[in-house]
């Protein structure tokens, strides 16, 4: 490419042209001590709290100590070029990023500025990076579903538009794993998508982008990183930037799906910070507003009422839990802000069970109202939940090793086969109609024949069966979004074909499954 | 607030360190030590006498300076050397606000003390301080012109300093205070880059062809 210089030339002088010289009025400050990301200045006596301060190499800075002879400020950037004695300006704004479309797609920094080197963000459209969460009369009951196209949570504990659901659990237990399905599940839902990587290793970033990139999650993601090595500051402004890139589309009538992952890395970010700043230590030294600093994130989350466009802005938080330890101070705080949680195991982890989700202990509060009424029916996964836990009670009486009845072994048998049927891969969302089908399927005992073995290839040869052979009963459930009493006696009879093809297939079709 | 901040930039410079419960207290006794120069009518006198205590004798002394800084020294041999040294040299009033700055242990902070009282002078005649830096030194009408300015729009008698920095090209830039009002060249210059980057890259982005031409793709 070629430029042409005459051109760029004349944009040149009309600009220069059209400039009008101002004397420039700021206010002003010393910066007089600077180090691990934050400096203390003198001076800025007119400066508010959380207002944009620039350092002469143009780094930006937050006011957020106003102490009666200094301010303390953290630096959004490099640091090191800082120095003792430099003039510090108060810009009078707030800290804002770029939103709108423009960022879909797109990898940025805390900032907004982008890192994918795929050039700038164009885009005049800025929100601040604080924005107040809307009020009570700004807001509905949630009560669309947005699917995660993992089964074991959108029959259990289902996730409505709007709602934050907490996804906890020990290191390397697929927290994020159920993040990125829930992204790459919402292809074509029309919700825009933002991952918020807070204190990860960029290598993880990197595999995660590319997993998103390889599924065409791309299209309508935004990544927001603030890996491990960058300074504090930045690791705790990302998750507020991440929302108000996301909220920009709430506010226009849309959906959008945040995952924070993970929010315990930006309280320590936020802890090391405070600590600077010489704020009071509180619980875990963490300082006393640590609480105030998540809920005002998470209640940016919401679905606003119909008058207000009815868009919605769903969040899944991730919490590390050391040593399965969540009455740990972080843990519960977030745990009570949020509308329920994805509680996630080592041991069922190591025991094959992905997503490794106790079903015991994970709940959401919004429950129903964000389910589509076929997965409501006690015939699919109304009462999953109970039942499932009144198996594993079973289950550990049964290892007791004492004789059990019929009945009890044919519970058991039911409740390994549902164990079964709800392990899932990952990258591997199932469409809210595909479970329904198959959930029936194993709560009405068609599975009980099936050995355990062959619970996930019996799954996904009915599925591709009822996609095939009976596409008018998956076009009457996805129609209607339910069950009702005719569809399930075709359903019915739809099964018990496909047992008798299964069967009398069963050793092409082994071999088949075994590509 | 900013005719509470301590900035006088002279004496700033030197401050050793910065502390703000020091400063706290300084104000205190600053405060104290005007007001009795005041009620005595020597308030130039005795401002004039601690800044050459501080200029001519703490700053070419580091020695003297640390003496009167270290806890291991008593206080009463302190408040007698004071005397020996300043008797019949320092007013009277100077000479006993040290001792009363000794006696509270304070003598660490004499430069802290000094920088206070001179903003309590200069808030007391209503005098405000301001550094004026420029490419080159001013002529004396422009700057009867900057002192008539800011006397009219802030109200009160601005005490100039002068301050010669050729790196500005061209202008003047004064500074009240934490306020800065900034007419050089140089901020000019570097305004407007800014502007046409901001601006240019827009329209760069979005109309590529115009700027360049499809040979040599």
């Amino acid at each position: 490419m070629k430029f042409k210089a005459d051109e760029i030339a004349s944009v040149l002088q009309k600009e220069i042209e059209l400039y009008d010289a101002q004397i420039d009025v700021r206010e002003v400050g010393r910066v007089l001590e600077v180090g691990d990301g934050i400096a203390r200045v003198y001076g800025l006596s007119g400066v508010m709290a959380g207002e944009m301060v620039e350092f002469p190499n143009g780094t930006i800075g937050l006011a957020f100590n106003l102490e009666e002879n200094s301010v303390g400020v953290i630096i959004l950037g490099d640091y090191l070029a800082i120095q003792e004695g430099d003039e510090v300006k108060s810009t009078g704004q707030l800290l804002s990023v770029p939103v709108g479309d423009a960022v879909i797609g797109r990898v940025v920094d805390a900032l907004g500025n982008p890192i994918d080197g795929k050039g700038p963000i164009v885009t005049s459209e800025r929100r601040p990076v604080e924005s107040n969460a809307p009020g009570i009369a700004e807001r509905q009951p949630v009560r669309e579903p947005l699917q995660t196209g993992i089964k074991a949570i959108d029959a259990m504990t289902p996730i409505g538009r709007g709602q934050r659901e907490l996804i906890i659990g020990d290191r390397k237990t697929g927290k994020t794993a159920i993040g990125i399905d829930a992204i790459i599940s919402q292809k074509n839902s029309g919700v825009k998508c933002f991952y918020v990587a807070v204190g990860q290793k960029e290598s993880t970033v990197a595999t995660v982008i590319e997993a998103l990139r390889k599924h065409g999650a791309m299209d309508y993601t935004t990544v927001i990183v603030a890996g491990a090595s960058a300074p504090a500051p930045l690791q705790y402004v990302a998750p507020y930037s991440g929302t108000a890139m996301a909220e920009y589309f709430m506010y226009n009538g849309q959906h959008a799906l945040i995952v924070y992952d993970d929010l315990s890395k930006q309280a320590v970010a936020y802890r090391q910070l405070s600590l600077l700043m010489r704020r009071p230590p509180g619980r875990e030294a963490f300082p006393g507003d640590v609480f105030y600093a998540h809920s005002r994130l998470l209640e940016r989350s919401a679905k606003l009422s119909q008058e207000l466009g009815g868009g919605s802005l769903t969040s899944l938080p991730i919490i590390e839990t050391l040593e399965g330890e969540v009455s740990a101070y972080i843990p519960t705080n977030v745990i009570s802000i949020t509308d329920g949680q994805i509680y996630l195991q080592p041991d069922l982890f190591f025991a094959g069970q992905r997503p490794a989700m106790n079903v015991g202990i994970s709940v959401s509060r919004v429950g129903g109202a964000a389910q589509i009424k076929a997965m409501k029916k006690k015939e699919v996964a109304g009462g999953l939940r109970l039942a499932l836990a009144s198996f594993r009670e079973l289950e550990a009486f049964a290892q007791l090793g004492t004789d059990l009845d019929p009945a009890t072994q044919a519970r058991l048998d039911r409740g390994y086969r549902m164990v079964e049927l709800l392990k899932q891969g990952q990258f591997a969302p199932l469409d809210v109609i595909d479970q329904v089908l198959a959930i029936y399927a194993a709560n009405q005992g068609h599975l009980d024949a099936v050995p355990r073995t062959e619970v996930a290839a019996w799954e996904k040869q009915f599925l591709t069966f009822v996609r095939d052979q009976k596409p008018e009963l998956r076009k009457a459930v996805a129609d209607s979004k339910d069950l009702s009493d005719a569809t399930m006696q075709s359903l019915n009879s739809a099964i018990v074909d496909f047992q008798r093809q299964y069967n009398s297939a069963k050793q092409p079709a082994k071999a088949k499954v075994g590509v | 607030m900013s005719s509470e901040k301590l900035t006088t930039p002279r004496l700033f410079k030197k401050l050793p360190t910065y502390d703000s419960s020091e400063i706290r207290a300084a104000k205190v006794y600053a405060t104290a030590i005007v007001s009795a120069a005041e009620q005595a009518g020597k308030t130039e006198q005795v401002l004039a006498e601690f800044k050459s205590l501080i200029e001519d004798v703490l700053d070419p002394l580091p020695k003297l300076d640390a003496i009167l800084s270290s806890a291991l020294i008593a206080q009463d041999v302190k408040i007698q050397l004071l005397d020996k040294a300043l008797r019949g040299k320092a007013s009277p009033l100077l000479l006993n606000s040290l001792k009363v700055i000794a006696q509270h242990d304070r003598l660490g902070m004499l430069r802290v003390v000094a920088v206070a009282m001179v903003v309590a002078v200069e808030r007391l005649r209503n005098r405000v301080h301001v550094l004026a830096s420029s490419a080159v030194p001013l002529r004396p009408e422009s700057e009867q012109r900057i002192i008539a300015e800011i006397r009219l729009r802030m109200g009160c008698e601005p005490v100039l300093e002068k301050q010669v920095n050729p790196d500005l090209i061209g202008g003047v830039v004064l500074r009240v205070g934490d306020r800065v009002f900034d007419g050089s060249v140089a901020t000019q210059f570097k305004r407007i880059r800014e502007q046409m980057i901001q601006r240019s890259v827009h329209e760069i982005q979005s109309r590529r062809n115009r700027f360049s031409t499809s040979e040599g793709n």
